[in-house]
């Protein structure tokens, strides 16, 4: 049987930290298949490790690759570049907003720039997911006029909306009420059941130990390393 | 570093500052002419700056056309007549004002009102990391954020130029009109404009206004997106832009004129 391509691999990456946005990572290797779900557990208090930019092609690595479906982003052009990035969701660690757009102008934004989908189509999926996460109304604000705890959980909606490959969740629970934390996790096992592949980047240990995630691979970050974490036990990742 | 160096140097910045600008220029054309490009929101920003570079523009360049037209189109009336060459009126009007006044006071007015705002928009959404927000949804920042704001100024600066000749060509006749000073019957006027104006007029007032206007969104876009995540630097970016757009405007104007009538 032919070998299934991982969605994201990554093979010895190492960047070096060159500034405060850059926290250093060395010789991280990992690969996640169509449906897998990564749960990878940061440091509290450690930020900017640049896994999503590295995951999305923004962040050339100093040594080792990274590839997205089986190709490394170094070897595709901006254009190509731009057309697999519309296949990845993201939810930032920070702010993650166009702010001279409004908010439901950003929450159909990707979709309607990759897809031909009418704005009328993704705005209905957007309001159905809300609803999910108990947003009952999308604000017609712009995003600095909109709660930081609403802002988050849109962020959220965000990643779902479509049929993306790969959805990344930087700390995706900061900011946000802990009761919808289950709500969270059930919508990221859903999309993992369509197919989706799913980086979480988190210090919450609801998450990191949480069973009820599915096809789960977990690691940590131990400094600059990437370490496997299988039934308590850790090795190199 | 010598003095002679330091002019070489600043040469050879000056070249590579002005290939790079040409250089997006000519890929913001291709990515133009491209259908896939227009999407809906890039379709949308298109449509937003449009409206906020030409149509919001349209009261302050009313006002400077008339007033332009009044001093320069009642002038050119009371010297020509005095000198008795009030048929030589309309080829002069044009030559004024559709050939150098219009396009250049519009490209001011352009950049002064829109380029400024639009380097300190994209400087601030770079600052915000806004930016990195567009690109990691594979919204690229040179089709969604840089070509429509390039072109809409291009086409703005255009449809701006045409109705500053035509509101001041209208107001200095009213106001000829009212002194005593003009021809008084319209029709007399208007044909002696039209005689004035050549198939070169047309060529000349295309290229003085689309190229300085998408230099100009290149270079706010350009100056803008060079921040480097310092909210403080963005005022310096907005002064560059000013400086290097009027200058690219009056370049650009120059060279035309020169090849379209020497």
């Amino acid at each position: 049987m032919q070998e299934q391509t991982a969605i994201l691999e990554f093979k010895g990456v190492t960047v070096r930290s060159a500034s405060s946005q850059i926290s250093g990572i060395s010789q991280i290797n990992f690969s996640l298949g169509r449906g897998e779900i990564a749960v990878i557990g940061l440091e509290e208090g450690r930020e900017h490790i640049p896994l999503a930019p590295l995951a999305q092609g923004l962040l050339a690595p100093d040594s080792g690759c990274v590839s997205f479906q089986g190709v490394d982003w170094a070897d595709m052009n901006a254009s190509r570049q731009s057309v697999e990035r519309g296949r990845i969701r993201r939810v930032f660690e920070h702010y993650g907003w166009v702010t001279n757009l409004d908010v439901m102008e950003n929450l159909c934004l990707a979709e309607c720039h990759h897809t031909r989908r009418t704005m009328d189509e993704v705005m209905q999926e957007v309001r159905g997911l809300a609803g999910r996460f108990g947003l009952e109304d999308i604000p017609e604000a712009r995003p600095t006029r909109v709660h930081g705890m609403v802002l988050r959980k849109l962020e959220w909606v965000r990643a779902l909306v479509g049929t993306p490959s790969l959805i990344i969740l930087e700390r995706p629970l900061f900011g946000a009420p802990k009761a919808d934390a289950p709500k969270l996790m059930e919508a990221v096992c859903e999309a993992s059941r369509r197919g989706v592949a799913v980086l979480w980047l988190t210090e919450d240990e609801r998450v990191i130990e949480c069973r009820n995630l599915g096809a789960v691979r977990r690691f940590r970050m131990d400094g600059e390393k990437l370490v496997a974490v299988s039934n308590g036990r850790e090795s190199d990742g | 570093m010598s003095f002679i160096a330091s002019i070489g140097q600043g040469a050879i910045n000056l070249y590579h500052r002005i290939r790079w600008i040409v250089s997006i220029s000519a890929a913001i054309l291709q990515l133009a002419f491209r259908p896939s490009s227009w999407t809906k929101p890039v379709r949308m920003v298109l449509t937003r700056q449009i409206v906020f570079t030409g149509y919001d523009a349209i009261g302050f360049v009313a006002v400077v056309a008339l007033l332009a037209g009044i001093s320069v189109v009642v002038q050119a009336q009371v010297w020509m007549g005095r000198l008795g060459q009030s048929e030589l009126l309309g080829p002069l009007l044009v030559t004024v004002i559709v050939r150098e006044v219009g396009p250049l006071l519009v490209n001011f007015i352009v950049i002064g009102r829109s380029a400024t705002a639009m380097a300190a928009e994209l400087a601030g959404m770079k600052v915000r990391h806004e930016v990195e927000v567009l690109d990691s949804q594979g919204l690229d920042p040179l089709v969604f954020l840089v070509m429509p704001r390039a072109i809409s100024m291009a086409l703005s600066v255009f449809g701006l130029a045409m109705l500053f000749v035509v509101f001041s060509f209208g107001s200095g006749y009213l106001c000829g009109a009212f002194l005593g000073t003009g021809p008084g019957d319209p029709g007399i006027f208007a044909r002696s404009v039209v005689r004035g104006v050549s198939s070169y007029d047309f060529y000349n007032i295309l290229a003085k206004t689309l190229i300085p206007g998408l230099l100009t969104g290149v270079i706010a876009a350009n100056e803008g997106l060079s921040v480097e995540g310092v909210a403080t630097d963005i005022p310096q970016a907005v002064t560059r832009t000013v400086v290097r757009a009027t200058l690219a405007v009056l370049v650009v104007s120059v060279i035309v004129s020169v090849l379209t009538y020497i």
